[in-house]
C-alpha cells in the first residue's frame, strides 16, 4: 500500500510537472487584471473620502455643540457671573403655632408672650362666642 | 519581462510595498506567478477562457486581501488557496452538490479527450487526464491538500499555514485522500483491464 502511495504521488507530482509547462505569462491578461485592479483602488479612494468628510462633518458638530453646553451650563462655565459673598444670613426657622417649639419660644420671650399664645390657641380650638367665654365674662374677677 | 524569477529578498520587498497599497509592486509580483496560475486554473476549468476569468478574479481577490498575508507560506501557494475558493464560488451551490462523476463515467470521459502523449511527458495526457478527473471527485478539504501538495509544490508546513491547520491534519488528509485516489484508479484499471 505505502508503495502504491509512493507511485501515486509521483504520478501526481508528474501531473504537476507537465502543467506547469503548459502556460506562458499573458500580458493582455496581466493589462486587464492590473486596469481592473486600479480601478477599485481608484474607486475605494473616492469611496474613502466621501464616506469621511460627512464623518468629518458630523464629528465637529458634535464637537461644537459639547463645547456649548459646557460653557452655558451654569455650573461648569468659567464666565459664570462671579458672586461676592455677602453678610451670611441665618434663617430661624419660624415656629409653626400651638407647636413645642413656638411655646419655647414665646417663653423665652417672656411670660406676657406665652399667655398671648395660649390665649390664642385657646380661640382656635374653641370660638369667642362659646358659653365658657360668655359665662365668665359676667362673672366677677 | 514574463517568467521574472523574484528572489526572496525582492519578493518580500514587493510584498510589503503592495500590501501598504502600492500597485506597482502588486503587478511585478503578479508577473511573476501568473502563468504558473493561469496553467493550474485551466486544469480547474478546462477552459482558456474561463481559466483567464479565474486568474483575474483571484489576482483582484488576492489584492483586497493582501493584508492578511503572513507569509506563512510561499505567495503562491497562498494564491493557489485564493484560486482554488474563487473556483469553488464560481461553481456554485448547484454545482458543489452535483453527484461525483462514477469510474465508468471518468474513463469515458477520458477516453472522448484523450490525446497523444507528449514525448518529455513522464505522464501521458489520457493518464494525466484520468488523475485531474478523479482529483476532483475528492471530497474539497481533501482536493485542497491534494493540490497544494502536489500541484502548487506546498510543503506540509507551508500547506498548512496557508489553510490555517495543523501539520498533523494535513498528514491525516493527504493520508486519506490519497487511500481514496488509489482506491478509485484501482477500480479504473480493473475496468480498463475487463475492456480489453
Amino acid at each position: 500500500m505505502n508503495d502504491d502511495k509512493q507511485d501515486l504521488a509521483e504520478l501526481l507530482r508528474s501531473d504537476a510537472r507537465r502543467i506547469r509547462e503548459t502556460e506562458d505569462f499573458d500580458p493582455r491578461l496581466h493589462q486587464d487584471t492590473m486596469r481592473a485592479i486600479r480601478q477599485i483602488e481608484s474607486g475605494d479612494k473616492r469611496e474613502r473620502g466621501f464616506i469621511w468628510s460627512p464623518l468629518k462633518v458630523s464629528a465637529t458638530a458634535v464637537i461644537a455643540m459639547i463645547a456649548c453646553v459646557w460653557v452655558l451650563w451654569p455650573g461648569q462655565s468659567p464666565v459664570r457671573p462671579k458672586v461676592h459673598p455677602g453678610p451670611e444670613i441665618v434663617l430661624a426657622p419660624s415656629p409653626t403655632p400651638g407647636s413645642a417649639f413656638a411655646y419655647r419660644q414665646a417663653l423665652i420671650e417672656g411670660e406676657d408672650a406665652l399667655l398671648t399664645m395660649l390665649d390664642q390657641d385657646a380661640r382656635v380650638v374653641l370660638p369667642r362666642s362659646a358659653d365658657m367665654f360668655q359665662s365668665n365674662r359676667g362673672a366677677p374677677d | 519581462m514574463q517568467n521574472v524569477e523574484l528572489t526572496e529578498t525582492i519578493e518580500r520587498e514587493l510584498i510589503s510595498r503592495a500590501q501598504k497599497g502600492d500597485v506597482e509592486a502588486f503587478s511585478s509580483l503578479m508577473e511573476g506567478v501568473q502563468a504558473r496560475l493561469l496553467a493550474q486554473a485551466i486544469v480547474f476549468c478546462s477552459d482558456p477562457d474561463l481559466a483567464r476569468d479565474l486568474v483575474q478574479e483571484t489576482m483582484i481577490a488576492a489584492w483586497k486581501s493582501l493584508k492578511r498575508y503572513d507569509g506563512s507560506c510561499q505567495l503562491f501557494t497562498w494564491l493557489y488557496v485564493i484560486l482554488q475558493r474563487q473556483h469553488g464560488r464560481a461553481r456554485g451551490w448547484f454545482s458543489r452538490r452535483l453527484p461525483a462523476p462514477t469510474a465508468e463515467q471518468i474513463l469515458a470521459g477520458s477516453r472522448r479527450e484523450a490525446t497523444a502523449a507528449t514525448e518529455n511527458s513522464e505522464i501521458g495526457a489520457d493518464e494525466s487526464e484520468i488523475l485531474r478527473a478523479i482529483v476532483a471527485t475528492l471530497p474539497p478539504k481533501h482536493q485542497q491538500v491534494i493540490r497544494l501538495r502536489f500541484y502548487a509544490d506546498a510543503s506540509e508546513a507551508e500547506t498548512a499555514g496557508a489553510l490555517g491547520i495543523s501539520v498533523g491534519t494535513v498528514k491525516s488528509r493527504l493520508h486519506h485522500a490519497l487511500k481514496k485516489l488509489q482506491g478509485m484508479r484501482e477500480k479504473l484499471n480493473l475496468l480498463r483491464t475487463g475492456d480489453h
